[in-house]
């Protein structure tokens, strides 16, 4: 039986690795790469910032953000259901109750070496600085609340490996924080989602369309450029992002110690 | 090829841990290749991303001429984060499977389920 299924592994792979080589020669001669890309892309460059034809414009110079938000946008407000249905599935599993767990936190024992937690506190403020300007410049540089998010929960992680799990929990960052700002931006993205409705728009709408009254969310405020709600939906999306991350981060080390302790 | 090397991990691996390496690795090379059927084939394509605010009918030609595909690119990014979680809800359960019964060899698990000795 189990020389039957190794053969029929193996059998597998080969034939994956033929098509592989068969998918790779066949982009070398005239395959996917081409001078011309396709008729969607060529939609989107063209009609992302077009000041001149404004029938669907996004607002944004941006084409990748202005494509997750503004012509995907449900498509990305579900991928963030399934992160927060993910998160839910990890809290279930491995949540544990905080009781004077930073009375175990001794100075001496945990850590790394002086030179590395001095390399730490120098790094994960160069870490927050790029991930908020990531984020906040989503709309006309590239980056956005994705990015951002992910490369902000950089700075815990390597807090918990330079010191350690208490010494995160001793500045601040806890389960129940993170969940309330992760919650705060959710509460962004609804509302930012849902305001054009009240308007006679649909929902998720940025710009003005022809077949819709709402009038649009404003490109400009004032001298500077915001690209309509592009900055709003960034914000929200680097809260939740980065919240999470923080979150698994924090209960996947505390149940790692739980584990060393009984 | 890479997608072969992380199948045959997903697949013929015993230990969970290294099923999970596999995975991030199959993952991470599907993006690749999404990222490389966007790719131009010109001299010099550029990123989708207009230079200035207020461009000429010019330099809106030009930038349609020579940006790449930039869908796969949207759809990527979303991708990374998603497969992060999946990981990291993966890694959670191998922590359970270890505290249960100690070791994370996949045959050693199913032994010591049917009450066999390893």
């Amino acid at each position: 039986m189990v020389k039957v299924l190794k053969i029929l592994v193996i059998m597998f792979l080969i034939l994956i690795v033929i098509s592989t080589i068969y998918f790779v020669i066949e982009d070398v001669l005239g395959g996917s790469p081409k001078p011309v890309i396709r008729g969607l892309g060529q939609f989107f460059l063209n009609n992302t910032y077009n000041i001149y034809y404004k029938k669907w414009w996004s607002g944004s110079p941006e084409t990748v953000t202005a494509i997750l938000w503004d012509y995907r946008g449900l498509d990305t407000i579900f991928e963030t259901t399934v992160l927060y249905i993910a998160i839910i599935g990890c809290m279930v599993l491995a949540y544990k109750p905080l009781t004077n767990i930073l009375k175990k936190y001794d100075k001496e024992k945990h850590g790394l070496t002086l030179i590395v937690k001095t390399a730490v506190k120098i790094i994960i403020v160069l870490i927050a600085i790029v991930s908020i300007n990531l984020a906040l410049r989503g709309y006309i540089s590239p980056g956005g609340g994705f990015a951002g998010g992910s490369a902000y929960a950089v700075a815990p992680l390597i807090i918990i490996a330079g010191y350690s799990i208490y010494y995160l929990l001793s500045m601040g960052y806890s389960l129940n924080k993170s969940a309330i700002l992760r919650s705060i931006g959710l509460v962004i993205l609804v509302i930012i989602a849902l305001a054009p409705l009240m308007y006679h728009g649909y929902i998720l709408q940025n710009q003005m369309k022809t077949h819709t009254l709402f009038p649009g969310y404003p490109v400009n405020i004032g001298p500077f450029y915001i690209g309509g709600f592009l900055i709003f939906m960034n914000i929200g999306e680097f809260l939740i992002v980065s919240m999470e991350f923080i979150m698994i981060f924090i209960l996947i080390s505390l149940y790692l110690r739980g584990g060393e302790e009984s | 090829m890479t997608i072969t090397i992380s199948l045959y991990g997903v697949i013929v691996k015993p230990n969970i841990i290294k099923k999970i390496i596999a995975l991030t690795i199959l993952g991470d090379t599907a993006n690749v290749l999404i990222i490389f059927l966007a790719y131009r084939l010109i001299p010099f394509p550029k990123p989708p991303i207009l230079p200035s605010l207020k461009p000429s009918e010019e330099a809106l030609s030009s930038f349609m001429k020579s940006s790449v595909d930039p869908l796969p690119q949207a759809l990527v990014i979303t991708a990374i984060v998603i497969n992060v979680a999946v990981i990291a809800f993966l890694v959670i359960l191998a922590i359970q499977v270890f505290k249960q019964y100690h070791t994370l060899e996949y045959d050693e698990i199913i032994k010591l389920k049917r009450g066999e000795q390893v």
